[in-house]
Formats: C-alpha cells, sequence, structure tokens
C-alpha cells in the first residue's frame, strides 16, 4: 500500500500557471523576496523551479523559497534556495501517498517524495534533496 | 454436438485458472490409455484476449493481465520521469501510474473520441500501471490456433497477430512491455 498518511501534514501548495506542486511546510526555513530586495543570504545559485518541474509557468510575482541542505564534505548545512512564480497557499493534506513503484522503477528522482491528495493528486517535492542533487 | 462442445468450452473458462490456456478433448468423457493420453485430439485451444483501439489500430492483452477498466482521467505529471509516462492518477484509493502506450509502440497520437477514452489497468505484480486506450472492445475467446507468430520470448512487446473482421489485432505481451518500460528509465536521472 502507497498510502502513508491520513492526518492533517501541513503543507505548502505552489500553484504554477500551468500545474501545483506541494511540498512539506516543516522542510521550508524561510520564504523570501526575490531579486534586489531579498533580505536573507544564501549559498550558491538560485535555482528557478520552473527549469525543473512541467507545466511550472508563471502565476504570480517569484519568491525565493528557502531551505537548508547538506553541504559537501564537511558535515555542515547550506541555505539554498529556489525561485518560484507561483501563487502559495498552506493547507492541511489528508492523504500523502508514496510515489508507485512503478516511477520509482522508472528513474524517478528521490527528490520526488510522492504525491498528496488535495482537490486533484499533486506532486510532492523534496526541496533538500533536490538542492543536495542539484 | 457443436453446441454440446460450447457448453463444455465455457464450462472449463469459468474453472480454468486465469494463467491457463482451455483446452478441450472430443467426446468425453473419454478413457483414455497411456499412450493415447500423451497425444489428445485438440478440438480447440482457447485464449481469453482483451480487445483495444490505440491510434486507429486493434490490440490485445491476456484478459487476465488486465486489472480493471475505468473511465479515463487526466494524469498529473511527474518530473524527472522518462517521456513514455504521462503521470499519476488516483483511483480507488491508490496512486497509479499512467504510461502512454502509443509513445511506447511508436504509434502517431491518438485522435479518437475523448467520450470512448478508457483507462486500463495492467496487473503487473509490484509494479501496477494503467494506459489509456482509445475505446475498447471487450474480452474475445480467440481459438490459439488462428494466432500468427512464433511465441518466442525474445522480448518483443508484440507477440502475435490475430486476423479478426475489423481487422488485425496485435497480442501484445505484458510482461516484455513492462521489461521494456522499466528498463527505458533505467538511464534516468
Amino acid at each position: 500500500m502507497t498510502q502513508v498518511q491520513r492526518d492533517g501534514h501541513r503543507m505548502l501548495v505552489l500553484r504554477f500557471g500551468g500545474a501545483s506542486y506541494a511540498l512539506s511546510a516543516g522542510d521550508l526555513a524561510a520564504i523570501d523576496q526575490d531579486g534586489a530586495s531579498a533580505r536573507i543570504a544564501v549559498d550558491g545559485p538560485v535555482q528557478d523551479l520552473a527549469d525543473m518541474l512541467p507545466h511550472a509557468t508563471p502565476a504570480a510575482e517569484p519568491v525565493r523559497l528557502i531551505v537548508s541542505a547538506p553541504g559537501t564534505g564537511d558535515g555542515g548545512t547550506r541555505r539554498r534556495a529556489f525561485r518560484a512564480a507561483a501563487s502559495l497557499e498552506l493547507v492541511d493534506a489528508s492523504t500523502l501517498y508514496r510515489l508507485p513503484r512503478f516511477l520509482r522503477g522508472a528513474g524517478c528522482a528521490p527528490w520526488i517524495r510522492g504525491v498528496a491528495l488535495l482537490e486533484q493528486p499533486t506532486v510532492w517535492i523534496d526541496l533538500a534533496r533536490l538542492a543536495a542533487a542539484s | 454436438m457443436a453446441s454440446r462442445l460450447g457448453h463444455e468450452l465455457a464450462r472449463r473458462l469459468k474453472k480454468a485458472r486465469p494463467e491457463e490456456t482451455v483446452s478441450l478433448v472430443a467426446d468425453e468423457p473419454v478413457t483414455l490409455d497411456p499412450d493415447l493420453a500423451r497425444t489428445p485430439t485438440l478440438v480447440a485451444a482457447l485464449t481469453d484476449l482483451f480487445v483495444f483501439r490505440l491510434a486507429g489500430r486493434s490490440y490485445a492483452l491476456p484478459a487476465t493481465s488486465v486489472e480493471l477498466v475505468a473511465t479515463a482521467q487526466a494524469a498529473t505529471p511527474v518530473p524527472t520521469v522518462p517521456s513514455h509516462v504521462r503521470g499519476v492518477v488516483h483511483l480507488r484509493g491508490r496512486i497509479l501510474t499512467v504510461i502512454d502506450l502509443a509513445a511506447v509502440l511508436e504509434l502517431d497520437a491518438s485522435a479518437g473520441d475523448e467520450r470512448e477514452r478508457r483507462l486500463v489497468v495492467i496487473a503487473s505484480g509490484e509494479h501496477p500501471y494503467g494506459f489509456l486506450a482509445d475505446s475498447t472492445d471487450g474480452i474475445r475467446c480467440i481459438d490459439v490456433a488462428t494466432i500468427a507468430g512464433d511465441g518466442a520470448d525474445d522480448g518483443a512487446i508484440v507477440r502475435g497477430l490475430v486476423e479478426e473482421e475489423r481487422g488485425v489485432v496485435s497480442i501484445l505481451d505484458p510482461v516484455a512491455l513492462t521489461r521494456r518500460l522499466l528498463s527505458a528509465g533505467e538511464g534516468a536521472p
């Protein structure tokens, strides 16, 4: 059975123009403005989620989603930022599913955690893992 | 005689294990001596095939490999998967992968009537998945003698052909199909 949780799980939903994605709200260290008005210093370049997520077309002014990710080799953590031109919504997901084994077998990346059942199935992503992988 | 054989075939089809092909030996009950038992007179060997349409062609799968057929629904795309994966759907309390079978078979994009489109779920052990068929023609009882093809396990997805009134039906091997789908992702990110 792929279902992992039935109780409420606080999630941040990123609503892009062509698709929505969800991440666990607890995974997020901060949300900052993008561009020159950004206040939080981050390690490395800001990565645009539109380059990694299908149909992630702009739907709002871009913001930075900041996560703490393991550094390389020194055992410390790095503050990494992702740009998301999406409207943001906090929701309680009642049902979360692990990714179907078929997709893991087909080579799906480990930063795709599973599927949150919102008004429709929504891909549940892990930005810390994505930061570690990129 | 033909009617009695038909009834007997129907009875055996009901009793047969899912994976087995049903045979009928003439003039039962027959007490065969050991030599005859090794070479029974075969009247018919039948197999059930689930027939569907895709990109203007007819295809079939062993009926036992099809778990269910449901109304088609839009799949949610998933990042980093091979191009033949359309995405996932929520169906009967589980998340199911939907593949683009037309792409796997290197067919042109489907252009059927949306209302006739169906989600066909393949029962594939630990890896159940579904695909969208343009329409479904139900289950046909086919005489295996009418199937063209050597049936060799050479990894080919199309394992045989059968002539029907509406044209040629290509019979797919679900095991080879699953193997192909999973191996295609071995080089994926």
